[in-house]
């Protein structure tokens, strides 16, 4: 299933623009709905072809696939993500070239990964990872945002939510039971343990 | 109806207010309704909703995953507000808890309820007594009962959904309903509450300031669960909604106009603003009353700014206390992955709140809390920490969605007490771009507000046990929680107060200070609700002045 977000009720938009690596999301339509209805499909770039410096190696594409499993990524944020590292992080991104070539033997992200650390390369391969799923590629100041609603991150809950900034499914659609949760329940060592100094994660409300 | 009257780029008005936030927005449209002229300046810009929210997609993962609410909003220039991604150092801060101010606002017209989460609570009857009743902080210049009307028309202006069960309401002391139902609670809310409740936590409906239906030209809230930083889709209550309806009927808002000195006549009335427009040329504007409505720290740095010879210490600051007494909920957050989906992130927000502790006889010891069930979505940190456990493929989808459904994020905000020694002062080598002061902040909690975490952790540890808890932590220093209080603190004696009941300065006969600046006591309820109301009995004051003169 493509993970872009389209359904009947809202529509994304995600095209480059003259900022590179900025994304340009519009809420197209908001009607009426019901959760069964959601579909995903990809929405039509208006350029039929990208600028040069968004022109991608299908080997990188490749690449991002075996490694996240994900087989429907968009080759233009396939671009982006590949033009992002070339730009912040020259040396990292000529190691992350050397991962292409592992991606042709090895078909699933765990092979891949097994692979990348045999050759010294799995922290490439968990940054272009992190790239993937948050939808930003790099850290700190020197960060480029590629995709908003496009970041992998939000395809595993896609049964229960939209990317916040998207409606899911309406005016007060939150009262409907969720989605069948799927994944085993978290375990952990010893229950409840005694509070722990954590940083905080968000600040206000 | 009475138009401003413009001359060669100053102005004169019945009404001169500063600052186009949520108090300013609401009396500027009573004011005018009632015929007469009003002017309205904001230091900052005029907003483009949809750019805010192109804003906030295109910041970088970890600016969201750290709450950079502040970073889509444009500023003026003129005008810098306290930015943290990276910090830009407008504010000073200092103090054993320098931490817990740092705040979040927006200098732009419509203020920073451009990015709050509309939850409109009121103060309890209680919180107007609690020197009398429990022997620590203030009591208010007004009882409950005073306010409680313009309670209901805050609510009413603000298009307030809230529970009509009163068995639901905190507090239950009203004398009209809501205008429409509480916002109906998600799958999460409806099971937390059916866990803790019988332990005494009481969780309970958020009233807030949107609707699941059309209401005065708003759209339903259909749950974009972005009401922080932005709602997209203008259902939740913003400021610019009474600057708009208040500009309809005549008033003139001017954007980009930064006051910096205030004019006082023979009488020690004020006579005069002078601001700043966006070319740094100076302007005039004179009016019969005046109102600076900022927030606590920027009305009192301005006042401080402008004092002038006959008001030497700052203007309204005869009593010394301007700048004193600034509070906020200090705040701090507990986490963990619950044993059972409780699925948050679908819908608004915030819609249920914990309010067992938010009052008792323990109040005369240590601070009452307030414990929100966040229903932010917790993709953005299932996936921080999912990527750090190392995970790929199916291993890392599970991992996001598990922890996105499991987990929990209670959000705890703790009642500060007012104290003259937390103070807004100006700094004596920063200045912003016009070279004007830019502020210095002191902030001390004392013993009052970190009892109360002890005891709240306690709760914390109960309530994670009553989950089977796993990763269970909660933040242990104590964060801002954008509700500014104090500053221009309320009080029957003019000497060890700034403003009196109707938030009237009590130095000079034509000035009110109305907001969160005069709130003396701080409760553990976001502010804004009283705000908004302290604002609405401040325009019933200045209408009965207006008529006088």
């Amino acid at each position: 299933m493509p993970n872009r977000l389209e359904n009947e009720e809202c529509t994304v938009i995600l095209r480059p623009t003259t900022r590179r690596g900025a994304v340009v999301g519009v809420v197209a339509s908001v009607g009426a709905l019901s959760l069964g209805s959601i579909r995903w499909v990809a929405a039509q770039p208006e350029s039929p072809k990208p600028p040069p410096e968004l022109q991608l190696d299908s080997g990188f594409l490749d690449l991002s696939q075996k490694l996240t499993g994900h087989f429907d990524l968009d080759p233009q944020t396939a671009a982006r993500v590949s033009v992002g590292f070339a730009r912040i992080d020259p040396a990292l991104f000529a190691r992350m070239t050397a991962l292409i070539p592992l991606a042709r033997t090895n078909q699933d992200p765990p092979a891949l990964m097994k692979a990348a650390k045999a050759a010294g390369l799995d922290d490439v391969a968990h940054a272009l990872t992190a790239a993937w799923y948050t939808g930003t590629v790099g850290s700190g100041p020197k960060a480029e945002v590629v995709a908003y609603a496009d970041a992998l991150m939000y395809w595993p809950v896609r049964d229960a939510m939209a990317p916040p900034t998207y409606c899911f499914a309406g005016p007060a659609s939150w009262q409907q039971q969720p989605p069948a949760v799927g994944v085993s329940p978290p375990v952990s060592a010893a229950p409840t343990p005694a509070p722990v100094a954590h940083p905080p994660e968000s600040k206000a409300q | 109806m009475k138009a401003p009257v413009f001359n060669n780029g100053d102005v004169e008005a019945d009404l001169v207010i500063v600052g186009a936030g949520v108090v300013g927005a609401m009396i500027a449209d009573q004011l005018v309704g009632e015929g007469h002229s009003v002017v309205m300046l904001d230091a900052g810009p005029r907003l483009d909703r949809g750019q805010v929210v192109e804003n906030w997609r295109n910041l970088p993962f970890e600016s969201r995953a750290g709450s950079a609410y502040d970073a889509p909003f444009p500023q003026s220039p003129h005008a810098p507000a306290p930015l943290y991604f990276p910090p830009n150092n407008y504010v000073a801060l200092s103090g054993p808890d320098a931490a817990a101010y740092k705040q979040d606002y927006v200098r732009a017209v419509g203020g920073t309820t451009w990015h709050w989460a509309a939850s409109c609570w009121r103060h309890l009857p209680v919180d107007f007594r609690m020197r009398s009743i429990y022997g620590v902080g203030r009591d208010w210049a007004i009882s409950y009962d005073e306010l409680e009307p313009y309670y209901c028309r805050a609510e009413e202006e603000m298009g307030v959904s809230g529970p009509l069960d009163a068995t639901k309401q905190s507090p239950s002391q009203r004398s009209r309903p809501y205008l429409s139902d509480m916002v109906p609670w998600g799958y999460g809310d409806e099971r937390f509450a059916e866990v803790v409740n019988p332990y005494g936590y009481n969780s309970v409906p958020i009233p807030q300031g949107r609707m699941v239906k059309p209401w005065n030209g708003r759209p339903a809230c259909c749950g974009n669960n972005n009401c922080q930083p932005i709602c997209p889709i203008g259902a939740m209550y913003n400021a610019i909604h009474h600057v708009q309806r208040a500009e309809s009927k005549g008033v003139r808002v001017l954007a980009e106009s930064v006051v910096y000195a205030i004019d006082t006549d023979a009488n020690n009335r004020v006579a005069a603003v002078r601001w700043y427009d966006a070319d740094r040329r100076t302007h005039r504007g004179t009016g019969r009353a005046f109102v600076i409505a900022c927030n606590s720290m920027e009305t009192a740095r301005l006042l401080l700014l402008a004092a002038n010879p006959m008001n030497p210490t700052g203007i309204a600051n005869s009593s010394d206390q301007v700048g004193r007494n600034l509070m906020d909920h200090s705040g701090f957050h507990c986490t963990f992955l619950a044993n059972e989906p409780l699925w948050p992130g679908r819908g608004p927000v915030q819609s249920s709140c914990m309010v067992g502790f938010r009052d008792g006889a323990f109040r005369s010891e240590y601070s009452a809390n307030k414990m929100i069930l966040s229903n932010i979505s917790r993709v953005v940190p299932a996936t921080q920490q999912a990527l750090k456990l190392g995970l790929v493929g199916k291993a890392l989808d599970d991992e996001i969605r598990r922890r996105a459904a499991f987990g929990v994020d209670i959000s705890i905000s703790l009642e500060p007490l007012p104290d003259p020694k937390n103070r807004l002062t100006l700094s004596k080598t920063r200045r912003d771009a016009l070279g004007l002061a830019c502020p210095d902040v002191y902030y001390e909690l004392g013993a009052y507000v970190h009892k109360g975490y002890d005891a709240a952790s306690k709760q914390l540890a109960h309530i994670g046990s009553l989950f089977n808890a796993v990763e269970f932590a909660i933040t242990t220093t104590l964060n801002a929680n954008n509700h500014l209080m104090g500053g221009t603190i309320m009080g029957t004696d003019p000497k060890d107060s700034v403003v009196d009941g109707d938030c009237g300065a009590h130095d000079h006969a034509n000035l009110w200070l109305p907001g969160g600046g005069p709130i003396p006591s701080a409760s553990v309820v976001n502010s804004t609700l009283s705000m908004a109301a302290l604002g609405l009995k401040a325009a019933d004051a200045i209408s009965r002045a207006l008529r006088r003169a």
